[in-house]
């Protein structure tokens, strides 16, 4: 009977064993990838913002308004920002390929999974970007062109503006992403129609007059009449 | 780009055909048939009767007048009406359009190209939007045919509330930032040399579109950082627009202001050192304009204004100074009928625009349509405040370029930040 436990244990000690020794490199070397990989991600994170430095782009973020979109949501600047997503994203892969060379059951797909999403991710990043640049973009045109024009409520037409075009940008990223595909469009569908279909009553109803002196502002019956006396030129 | 790239092959064959000439005349046109045949005789009468001994070129620059322009300006029947001060020589006419997009830039342009190729020692170009007189265009050419002169600006006799854009801003600002200023820095006709139209054909801005006035004020600026000879002439009173042509002040801004902003640039190397003050010397004397004209209502530009400065205040608050921005938001806020925009907060408005149009704060076309807020605010104060007494008017923009002047080491310092071009 002890001779029967004693085998037996000696044959887990002898498997834990062979397992073990087999497992031993495998950790070994995904504690390098991890390590190694961080140590790359790091270092390319730190280009990229060296270049980025390089070629002012924090100047164009500046420009084109993400700076402002970036301060209001208290993320950092645009090239530390940039550095730090190329970082993540790096490193993430490395994380995965080094739990990948484990050798664990799922780990293949979920990495193979992973490689395929950065693609995705970078889209919806950069649609996200161009449709904030876009609605800031959107924003200024509007409200200068309504002060200019002496329309009333130039502020809310211009927030209008910038939100429409922010919450396209959102729902295409996030359609991008395959985050409640169907939901995201869906809902945005039916807020987008239901904004313009509200405007669109509400100006019908409230606003016929409005309408009547815009049209008439821009379309007069005398071509020569004026905004003002005043000679400018 | 090699001269002939410029021309069509149409206007390329009649430029050949005519070969040298003394004198030219751009006229740039679009759809201009109602009021071309008038423009047409009065430069004819001009050539015959002011040079007759001078080989003269009519130039008219096309943009694809489907009103016949060209063809009126072709018209055989014209050297019938415009022959009545006789003259020595056949006063040659060309006409084509021009390939590419339509600019009055480009048709300039074009006006500066065939004029490099039949070589005229004295080139005038013509707004035919509104009226000349054969004396007005000799008064523009003569300059250039008999003195060192390689740029000529009109003076016009105006009432001191006319043309506040050009008192408030454009000439304040030129006279400021170059040290000297013709008192029409905008005006939509001018006439240059022959080295002058060579020099500027490689010029930076002809892809712009600047309108009339925005080219006239980048072609002055050049004459003056390049170290032509200036010169401007007194032609009496303004001529009336003879075409409905009048664009909204916000594009006004965006050609005009964006021609000043971006002239400033070009000739950054020139005028950020500090140079003294002069004048463009004036030929004859500028005919006193009617000094009981009608003062125009500021209730509205206030109203713009104070809407402006509060509906714009985040565009406005990332171009100004927060001095500048918190001075004009109190100053929109202030109980006043018309509140008192003054010559220094209203020079370190222009020149924080100026400085942030430099920097790329923002869209260049947005920057400077915001500016037209701030300027409607100065407009009201500077009509209201002489409504009274227009005697002061004359002496108060005098008062405004020097404060200009005075402020220009703050544009320096906003321009250069670090110190270094």
């Amino acid at each position: 009977m002890m001779d029967m436990i004693a085998g037996a244990l000696q044959e887990a000690w002898l498997n834990f064993s062979e397992g073990f020794a087999a497992f031993l490199p495998r950790l070994i070397a995904m504690l390098a990838i991890v390590a190694a990989g961080w140590l790359i991600a790091a270092a390319v994170a730190f280009v990229v913002r060296t270049l980025l430095a390089l070629f002012r782009f924090n100047k164009l973020a500046d420009r084109t308004g993400t700076t402002e979109m970036l301060k209001r949501a208290e993320l950092p600047a645009a090239d530390r920002l940039t550095a730090t997503m190329v970082f993540w994203v790096l490193w993430l892969g490395f994380l995965f390929s080094g739990v990948g060379s484990l050798g664990l059951t799922g780990m293949e797909q979920l990495t193979s999974e992973f490689v395929h999403f950065i693609p995705r991710l970078f889209v919806a990043i950069a649609i996200l970007i161009a449709g904030f640049v876009l609605a800031n973009f959107a924003w200024r045109a509007t409200l200068l062109t309504a002060v200019n024009a002496n329309l009333p409520s130039a502020r809310l037409l211009s927030g209008g503006a910038r939100f429409l075009v922010s919450l396209l940008a959102v729902a295409m990223a996030l359609e991008q992403l395959g985050i409640a595909q169907h939901v995201v469009v869906t809902a945005f569908a039916i807020a987008f129609g239901a904004v313009m279909l509200g405007l669109a009553i509400a100006f019908g109803i409230g606003g016929g007059g409005v309408a009547r002196r815009i049209v008439d502002q821009h379309f007069p019956e005398k071509p020569d009449t004026k905004d003002d006396d005043v000679s400018h030129l | 780009m090699p001269v002939t790239s410029l021309l069509s092959d149409e206007m390329l064959r009649q430029v050949i055909a005519v070969g040298q000439a003394d004198i030219a005349v751009g006229i740039p046109t679009l759809n201009h048939g109602g009021v071309i045949v008038d423009i047409v005789d009065a430069v004819t009468r001009c050539f015959r009767t002011h040079f007759p001994r001078e080989r003269a070129v009519l130039l008219n620059v096309d943009g694809g007048s489907d009103d016949g322009t060209p063809e009126l300006v072709l018209d055989p029947a014209r050297d019938q009406r415009g022959n009545a001060g006789g003259g020595l020589r056949t006063v040659h006419r060309i006409s084509a359009r021009y390939a590419g997009l339509v600019s009055r830039t480009k048709e300039v342009q074009v006006a500066f190209a065939a004029n490099e190729l039949i070589n005229a020692r004295a080139l005038a170009i013509i707004d035919p939007d509104c009226a000349v007189s054969p004396d007005s265009v000799a008064a523009l050419l003569r300059p250039v045919l008999t003195e060192p002169c390689d740029f000529v600006t009109p003076v016009y006799a105006r009432s001191w509330c006319e043309g506040a854009l050009v008192s408030q801003l454009l000439r304040p600002v030129v006279r400021g930032v170059y040290g000297r200023s013709p008192l029409e820095p905008a005006a939509g006709e001018w006439a240059c040399s022959a080295r002058f139209a060579s020099d500027g054909l490689p010029g930076e801005l002809w892809d712009a579109d600047l309108g009339p006035a925005g080219i006239s004020l980048w072609m002055g600026t050049t004459a003056l950082a390049g170290g032509y000879e200036a010169r401007q002439v007194g032609l009496g009173l303004r001529p009336a627009p003879i075409r409905a042509m009048r664009a909204a002040l916000p594009e006004v801004f965006s050609q005009v202001v964006g021609a000043l902003f971006r002239s400033l640039e070009l000739h950054a190397p020139y005028w950020v050192e500090s140079r003294p003050p002069g004048s463009v010397p004036m030929i004859g004397q500028p005919t006193e304009a009617a000094d009981d004209p009608d003062v125009p209502a500021t209730e509205p530009l206030v109203e713009s204004f104070r809407a402006g400065v509060r509906d714009l205040e985040p565009v406005l608050a990332e171009i100004l100074q927060a001095e500048t921005w918190q001075a004009v938001r109190a100053l929109s806020e202030s109980t006043e009928d018309v509140p008192a925009f003054g010559d220094a907060l209203w020079s370190a408005v222009v020149y924080d625009f100026a400085a942030a149009y430099h920097r790329g704060a923002m869209h260049r076309d947005h920057l400077t349509k915001a500016l037209v807020t701030p300027y409607l605010g100065r407009t009201a104060a500077f009509l209201a405040g002489y409504a009274g007494s227009p005697a002061g008017a004359t002496a108060a923009c005098e008062a405004l370029g020097l404060e200009f002047e005075r402020a220009k080491p703050h544009l320096v310092e906003r321009w250069n930040p670090g110190g270094t071009q």
